[in-house]
């Protein structure tokens, strides 16, 4: 079974960059094609959407999509996002706890090879809360 | 018509609504004149005038696509043109909408040659509309709350207040538009059509650097303006205002003085006009001498 994750990413680095706590603003996006609990490729790409005027959500997933991925990785998701995720069809996966950041992507690949990350149905903060680098992981910093 | 005015001053409180309605109740008594309260998210003239907006508004909408998917083709090109990203599109797949994204340019209905989107209609707000007395009638317009399209529900209450005008078989004399704080596009909206804007503001820090915004917009508008202190010998905070005045050619041709009176008469939903008027002292009252000198200039 193959799967192409699409995980938001501070840097280009692929495995080792950190995990962008924002989706639709999100600096990168890192693509990692797993197959049989083993990561097969990876590629990163930068998110046309981060500077968007607005409607980033929406753009970045079609961005994600275009780019073959099936499955998405989010911290914090917005409800635009969240609609065109929910309309591509895409699975949406999540952490349970934030409570120990930052996370690199081979992290999180590590945890979804172990089944460890759950789903994520919709919205989980409100609109333009990744415009501004205001929060973090849910908090103000 | 002989007259549109725009009641406008960037900072809230300064009792914009105050002088929009004594002005409109004292000018009706020998004109005929239409009050529209243009500040839709906190539409308070009806207060003041002790009416209640309850029961028949009528609904403004504005336009959303709907998307009829057996007509689809998938082109992508309703995707392609919306330039808000409000159509998010699969491929081989109908678009779907994402409501809070829609600016209701019907753009993408228009780009569509196979018919799949039609025209729905997404409610904004209410206008309501009550005549005070005979001569002077009254527009209100009051978004839903949670919208966002208030310059378009402000353009849609004027207009149906000038059509009011046109049908009217008495012709109207003044026309006054109460706005909103601020100097965003809803106050542009509401001030578009006016003749003058006559900017009320008070002697504090605050008063001037709202009131400089708002002689900024005036000016973008290509409008006269003028400036009305609210409050005037509250503080000795009257000459950035003045200095404004200079500054930007816009006459001071009030200085409505503190009064507990009029905020007790506020608070209550009375027009202190209307009291002395009755009482038939309203010749030497400090407050309404000042509403008479505005009036002198509104006819001017």
């Amino acid at each position: 079974m193959m799967t192409t994750i699409a995980i938001p990413s501070i840097s280009g680095d692929g495995l080792d960059s950190e995990v962008d706590f924002r989706f639709g603003r999100a600096i990168f996006f890192t693509f990692v094609t797993v197959e049989d609990g083993k990561v097969k490729e990876v590629t990163i790409a930068a998110n046309p959407a981060m500077n968007a005027m607005g409607g980033a959500g929406s753009q970045s997933v079609s961005f994600i999509m275009e780019h073959g991925a099936d499955t998405a990785f989010a911290i914090q998701l917005g409800p635009n996002a969240a609609v065109a995720l929910k309309a591509s069809g895409a699975n949406v996966l999540t952490r349970t706890d934030f409570s120990s950041p930052p996370y690199t992507v081979k992290q999180i690949i590590d945890e979804f090879i172990e089944g460890k990350l759950v789903s994520l149905e919709g919205a989980n903060v409100p609109g333009h809360a990744g415009g501004m680098h205001r929060h973090r992981y849910g908090q103000e910093k | 018509m002989q007259k549109i005015i725009g009641i406008s001053g960037g900072k809230g409180g300064t009792g914009k609504t105050f002088v929009a309605t004594n002005l409109a109740i004292m000018l009706s008594e020998n004109h005929r004149v239409l009050l529209a309260d243009a500040d839709v998210e906190n539409p308070n003239v009806s207060i003041l005038l002790n009416e209640k907006l309850d029961g028949n508004g009528q609904v403004v909408s504005s336009f959303i696509p709907k998307i009829i998917p057996e007509n689809c083709v998938a082109c992508g090109s309703c995707a392609n043109a919306c330039r808000y990203h409000a159509l998010f599109q699969m491929k081989m797949k109908a678009p779907v909408l994402i409501e809070p994204l829609c600016r209701s340019c019907e753009l993408c209905m228009k780009v569509c040659k196979v018919s799949a989107i039609t025209s729905d209609q997404h409610a904004i707000g209410e206008v309501f509309t009550y005549e005070k007395d005979s001569n002077l009638t009254v527009y209100v317009g009051r978004l839903f709350p949670g919208e966002t399209k208030t310059p378009r529900l402000i353009a849609e209450m004027l207009q149906k207040a000038r059509d009011a005008i046109e049908k009217s078989t008495k012709e109207y004399d003044y026309m006054i538009v109460d706005c909103a704080p601020g100097a965003h596009c809803d106050v542009e909206k509401a001030l578009k059509d006016t003749d003058e804007i006559y900017c009320v503001t008070e002697p504090t820090p605050l008063g001037a650097h709202d009131l400089k915004r708002i002689l900024e917009l005036a000016r973008f508008l290509n409008k006269s303006a003028k400036i009305i202190i609210n409050r005037a010998d509250m503080t000795e905070y009257i000459k950035p205002i003045e200095q404004l005045s200079v500054e930007w050619g816009a006459d001071i041709i009030a200085r409505i003085p503190l009064s507990r009176e009029v905020m007790e008469t506020y608070a209550r939903g009375e027009s202190i006009y209307a009291i002395h008027k009755a009482a038939n002292d309203d010749q030497d009252h400090p407050v309404l001498k000042e509403f008479a000198s505005i009036i002198k200039v509104m006819k001017s």
